[in-house]
């Protein structure tokens, strides 16, 4: 039970940090990394939570996985959507207030 | 539920979500939109009317994918509320995609209306969920087509706009994760009928219940969580601003109404006084905001804001008063935002066609040449002012009615204030037609009957939704 607990505290404490560098990073890159962070907390609580039960829970694990689809799609769209941004930028194009 | 239904009627539900499916394939494959758009929308309304009949008389419809049954497997369910949100989806999208047709004639493109379609079939599936991990899942594909489709105007602001509505969007699909996966270790189960026969109002189950409002509030844009929303509606090409506003938010709305009222059991408690709170902030910040702006984009733009603030007025006024009363109230003033606000922003994109760019400084020259503008345009407004016999005056008649009786004398004085406020706004529009500007962009020819035919209806659709109420309530009871 104790080693779950700490998993348990892992994930507040990545979830945590990960929203403050979300507020606090400026660039756009950095915010999607601490999406990613945030993610992953989330992930972990979701493991740790299916292993509360004996025999261990398969449906958490399941989300997890469709979780993981969802974050890597979403990344690719982000990541492409900051390089687009960028060459505007070197494009020389007026930045917008 | 009816004996002797055949479970052939209740697994057409499941092609609501695949014919818009396969039309995003077809043209993503082949182009010929001008062809799969009319044949995908008859299609859809073509299932909608027997599934509508048989709602009206048999009650609910579920279905279950792949037969598991509704612990563990994917079940679909169809009942009065969304029903409504799915015939919304089917109208306004097809009306938009006919103004669109037109809009893009000169530079067609075919992944547009595959994202469009994708986004229709995304929106589908999000009203036919029946299980809180399903739904995550809808919310995040709605989020994906929706800021997939900002980026096709090819601006820089509109890249922007996209990137911050997909993080904070994000964001906000996380937290509504979160709480999906406290309420799973609590409950075991991710089924809302389920669900609502076992929720309590544990510490765990509150913090899970919160962190998939929050969630779901940001996505919502309710004020304070309404800042992603100007710049991303007013940046995007004229049909994807009139679909953000007119159905995206109503997703987050619609789940909203779907947990709070029938899962959830959260009435007694100070949430729904908080959302009540941030409802007022939001028709006054939000309607000051609009009388402020510069754009034409971004005056419709806050205007949803405000607009979005009357619905939630809905959960302190169910508080006071009982819940079948006020419903009906906050899904006319949804419908009628629905059709009367994507009109809006579809005269926009006549009004930047002519002007090429939506400064208001320039609205004078419209008024002279483009003889059309102005009475569609005021012919959607007259609803967002909410005049009989709008469903926003009938909803808004509705809560009036309820804040008063049950003494929140505040509610019934921010609902005045609030269409003040709006006439205020519309006005602002209206009154730069009197002085004369000889500058316009004089080819109305790209303007075609279409454009104009699709407006028309969406703003009649709006103004006449108020006559509903008379079967409103009966349909989603």
């Amino acid at each position: 039970m104790n080693d779950l607990l700490v998993f348990i505290l892992c994930a507040g404490v990545m979830a945590l940090l990960a929203l403050y560098s979300f507020a606090k990073q400026k660039t756009w890159i950095r915010k999607i990394l601490a999406i990613q962070i945030f993610s992953n907390s989330i992930s972990l609580f979701l493991i740790t939570s299916s292993n509360l039960s004996k025999p261990v829970d398969p449906l958490p694990q399941a989300l997890v996985i469709t979780g993981i689809v969802v974050l890597v799609s979403t990344t690719a769209f982000a990541l492409s959507l900051a390089v687009k941004i960028e060459q505007k930028d070197e494009g020389g194009e007026k930045p917008h207030a | 539920m009816k004996a002797g239904r055949s479970p052939m009627l209740e697994s057409l539900m499941v092609y609501l979500l695949l014919l818009p499916l396969a039309a995003a394939l077809l043209i993503f494959l082949f182009g010929k939109e001008q062809w799969i758009l009319p044949l995908s929308s008859l299609g859809i309304f073509g299932i909608l009317i027997p599934l509508g009949k048989e709602l009206y008389l048999g009650g609910e419809l579920l279905h279950s994918i792949g037969a598991w049954g509704s612990a563990e497997g994917i079940s679909f369910k169809l009942d009065g509320l969304s029903f409504i949100l799915i015939a919304l989806t089917a109208i306004v999208s097809s009306l938009i995609g006919f103004y669109a047709l037109a809009y893009f004639k000169k530079k067609p493109n075919r992944y547009f209306w595959a994202v469009w379609f994708f986004l229709w079939a995304s929106l589908t599936a999000m009203f036919l969920s029946n299980d809180l991990f399903n739904i995550y899942v809808t919310l995040e594909l709605v989020t994906l087509s929706a800021v997939g489709l900002i980026t096709f105007s090819g601006k820089k602001a509109a890249y922007e706009a996209a990137i911050r509505y997909l993080l904070f969007s994000l964001i906000a699909s996380f937290f509504y994760l979160l709480g999906v996966a406290f309420v799973y270790s609590e409950y075991k189960v991710l089924n809302l009928d389920l669900l609502s026969l076992s929720f309590s109002l544990s510490p765990l189950s509150i913090l899970a219940a919160s962190f998939i409002s929050v969630g779901l509030l940001l996505k919502a844009a309710l004020f304070p969580f309404h800042f992603w929303l100007p710049p991303a509606h007013s940046n995007a090409p004229a049909p994807v601003s009139a679909v953000l506003s007119g159905l995206v938010v109503k997703g987050a709305i619609y789940l909203l109404f779907r947990l709070h009222f029938e899962v959830f059991d959260f009435s007694e408690t100070a949430l729904f006084d908080a959302i009540g709170v941030a409802a007022v902030f939001a028709i006054l910040f939000g309607s000051t905001m609009a009388l402020y702006q510069k754009r034409l984009k971004g005056l419709i733009a806050y205007s949803s804001v405000a607009q979005i603030g009357y619905i939630f007025l809905v959960f302190p006024l169910s508080k006071s008063s009982s819940l079948e009363l006020v419903l009906p109230g906050a899904l006319l003033i949804l419908m009628s935002h629905a059709f009367s606000k994507s009109a809006l922003f579809l005269t926009s994109g006549i009004y930047m066609h002519f002007m090429k760019n939506d400064e208001l400084s320039s609205v004078q020259a419209v008024a002279k040449k483009p003889y059309f503008f102005f009475p569609l345009f005021l012919l959607a407004a007259y609803t967002i002012i909410g005049f009989p016999p709008s469903g926003t005056f009938v909803g808004k008649w509705i809560f009036l009615q309820n804040a008063l009786s049950s003494g929140n004398f505040i509610y019934a004085v921010v609902i005045l204030m609030g269409s003040f406020l709006a006439a205020g706004y519309i006005y602002k529009v209206y009154s730069l037609s009197f002085t004369v500007n000889e500058q316009y962009n004089n080819d109305d020819k790209a303007i075609g009957l279409p454009m104009i035919i699709s407006i028309f209806v969406l703003a009649l659709l709006g103004l006449v939704m108020g006559i509903s109420n008379f079967w409103l309530p009966q349909f989603i009871g």
